[in-house]
């Protein structure tokens, strides 16, 4: 018998690669007599040796699992050490760990024991006994696991504050060449159902105040990329999809490591960083600066730029928009100029207001000059002479690009 | 001229209230912070609380929450000659009300923005940086070493998020503490010969500690070994993040420590 920081070693080990550690979009307050609130911003609480934050304690409730995924870590045929928590234990570590301050709550999952719905209830009575009986009012973000039964999974987002169901893979195919035993369907029932609950609760919590909350974080979505063929246009296009119909708060990419060798999977050298990275910030122009999938990528140009971000890829293919004039222009207008972003296009709307903005003005509004001069004028002035080409324009944006980007690209081309 | 305070909060209220009356003064300084001037007079403001609650009752009315947060955090931010930019900053807020806010390009506001950024900034980080100890009998202490005066707005934060326990969040470099008792806050410092023993050894705070706290220490830190990716493995982004600085007080080893 294992004790429970064995446990623990063994089933965070197995929990490292869900990319989400989100605390943000709840606002929760302790109860007299109880513990823990979630901040709106949320709040991270350290940073491991890979960089990644660390703001929720992130375990599988077991890691003993009946699917065989080629890509998972913790799939049937793997050799790795087996390890499943009590209920008791899991409620106990996140009240020791919350209480010191080391989390800002609890983000668990699970590999499929026995059957869907028996492991499901597991995690139930984690976030009941948490929420009932020990008063916790920290952050709970829970696994939905396909194929449990919908009232499991609906029980689960009264208690959580993040439900969520890893999409894997994207698409079809690719989930069918390598998790046989999982469906599209069985992912994407489960997150249109969590999509209109949340919905449900919307409009419940406006008519009624205290109506329960139902996931009030809402949820999100991972998958995996560069583990199939798939393109970032196909990637992109799922989830701008996935923003639009299941209103998801986010979808995370996770580049493919490989934990198992498998005829079926790529052996690449290390993960893919960059795309993904590349992939993160195409999904925040979609998301947030109100960007579509199709001004970023198209059926031609299936692929993101590596060495160019794709906000100044974008621009680079539209010269037609700039110069944009700072002075004149919508907000709207002004995010989409490279090295502008949400912070500083605000900036610029509220001072202008008060007198016309400078050219020397805007890198004091955190405008970041060294790519937004070749896209901006004010009062008619720019900082560069008109009419660079585009080669040139592309050539001097890229200059501005970290070294290990360009570093990268070169290896590409070899 | 310039105007010495006496390097409390409400002093630092006083002396803008007169600053503001009068155009002729071009320098706040705290009196521990003073230089004797070369050329022109310092004068010495008398601090009143009533006077310090006048004015920021008027400056509250006539501006933003956000203006006063701002005023507060640049008190907090204990950085040498902040007055300055704040003078300009509160006159400028006199004439415009709220909007002094919108001058992101006046140097005078964007010195106080960035300022009070960077105070709520290691406000916001420690929040989630600040490690507790469980003590014999119950007490939770947490050790802090911040760069700006925040040891204040963390309780406020814990008090919320942790009001049926007993804690203590200890600024080491200040010398003091807020407690928590489950129903009032209030402000301690900690026994000299204490601090040193526990400065100096391991094995004093150590003997400190619950059982219960040695093993949660553990288990913490096999956690947090756990949880990475040997694959990405990325100590700058982790020291970005997390800056050096702060690691002293954690729990956790990021292993470019040891390195």
């Amino acid at each position: 018998m294992l004790d429970v920081e064995e446990k623990l070693k063994i089933l965070s080990a197995a929990a490292k690669y869900d990319a989400s550690c989100a605390s943000s979009g709840s606002t929760r307050r302790a109860a007299r007599g109880g513990l823990g609130a979630a901040a709106r911003a949320g709040i991270c609480h350290s940073w491991s040796d890979d960089g990644r934050c660390i703001s929720l304690l992130k375990v599988l409730f077991t890691n003993r699992c009946i699917y065989d995924c080629a890509y998972c870590a913790n799939r049937r045929s793997s050799n790795v050490p087996r390890a499943a928590f009590t209920v008791d234990e899991v409620v106990d570590l996140t009240m020791a760990f919350y209480l010191r301050n080391y989390i800002e709550g609890l983000f668990l999952s699970s590999g499929v024991e026995h059957s869907p719905d028996h492991t499901m209830e597991q995690l139930v009575a984690v976030c009941r006994r948490l929420r009932e009986e020990r008063h916790f009012h920290g952050y709970i973000h829970v696994k939905a696991i396909p194929g449990a039964s919908p009232a499991l999974i609906n029980t689960a987002g009264l208690y959580a504050d993040r439900v969520s169901v890893n999409i894997e893979l994207p698409s079809e195919q690719s989930l069918k060449l390598l998790a046989p035993q999982k469906s599209r369907m069985n992912v994407l029932e489960p997150m249109k159902m969590i999509a209109s609950a949340i919905a449900t609760n919307r409009d419940e919590r406006r008519r009624f105040r205290h109506a329960p909350r139902y996931a009030p974080a809402g949820q999100s979505t991972q998958l995996i990329v560069s583990a199939s063929p798939e393109s970032d246009w196909q990637i992109l296009r799922l989830a701008s999809s996935l923003y639009e119909q299941c209103h998801l708060k986010r979808v995370y990419y996770s580049a493919y490591i490989p934990v198992n060798d498998d005829p079926r999977l790529p052996a690449p050298p290390g993960p893919d960083v960059l795309r993904e990275h590349r992939l993160y910030q195409a999904d925040w122009l979609v998301r947030v600066y109100g960007f579509t999938c199709a001004e970023i990528l198209d059926e031609r140009t299936p692929q993101l730029d590596r060495a160019l971000d794709p906000k100044c890829a974008w621009a680079l293919r539209n010269l037609h928009w700039f110069p944009v004039d700072v002075n004149r222009a919508d907000y709207e207008v002004l995010l989409r100029v490279p090295g502008i972003g949400i912070r500083s296009a605000r900036r610029i709307v509220a001072t202008r207001r008060i007198a016309p903005l400078r050219l020397e003005d805007l890198s004091k509004l955190g405008v970041v000059m060294k790519r937004a001069q070749y896209f901006v004028t004010c009062h008619g002035k720019s900082i560069i002479p008109r009419m660079v080409r585009p080669a040139d324009l592309r050539a001097a944006l890229q200059a501005g690009e970290p070294a290990c980007v360009t570093q990268l690209d070169l290896f590409g081309q070899l | 001229m310039q105007l010495v305070y006496d390097g409390s909060f409400e002093g630092l209220l006083c002396a803008l209230d007169a600053a503001c009356a009068d155009a002729g003064i071009t320098s706040l300084a705290a009196a521990h912070t003073a230089q004797p001037q070369l050329f022109g007079a310092a004068r010495e403001v008398p601090t009143s609380s009533t006077r310090a609650a006048a004015f920021a009752r008027t400056l509250r009315a006539a501006t933003s929450r956000a203006v006063m947060r701002n005023l507060l955090y640049n008190y907090l931010s204990e950085r040498a000659g902040f007055e300055d930019a704040l003078l300009a900053y509160v006159r400028l807020a006199h004439q415009r009300g709220a909007a002094v806010d919108h001058y992101h390009a006046h140097d005078a506001v964007r010195a106080v923005h960035a300022c009070a950024r960077k105070v709520g900034h290691e406000l916001h980080r420690l929040t989630g940086l600040v490690r507790f100890r469980e003590l014999h009998g119950g007490t939770l202490w947490a050790p802090i070493a911040p760069d700006h005066n925040v040891a204040c707005g963390l309780a406020a934060h814990f008090q919320r998020r942790m009001p049926s326990c007993v804690w203590v969040v200890y600024d080491v470099r200040r010398g003091y503490g807020v407690r928590w008792d489950t129903h009032t806050l209030s402000l301690v410092t900690m026994d000299e010969e204490l601090q040193t023993a526990l400065q100096q050894s391991q094995q004093a705070a150590d003997n400190l500690y619950t059982d219960a706290e040695h093993a949660c220490q553990r288990m913490w830190r096999g956690y947090f070994e756990s949880i990475t990716i040997a694959a990405r493995r990325n100590p700058s982004l982790q020291r970005r993040n997390m800056p050096q600085r702060y690691w002293r007080y954690l729990i956790e080893q990021p292993a470019a420590r040891a390195s």
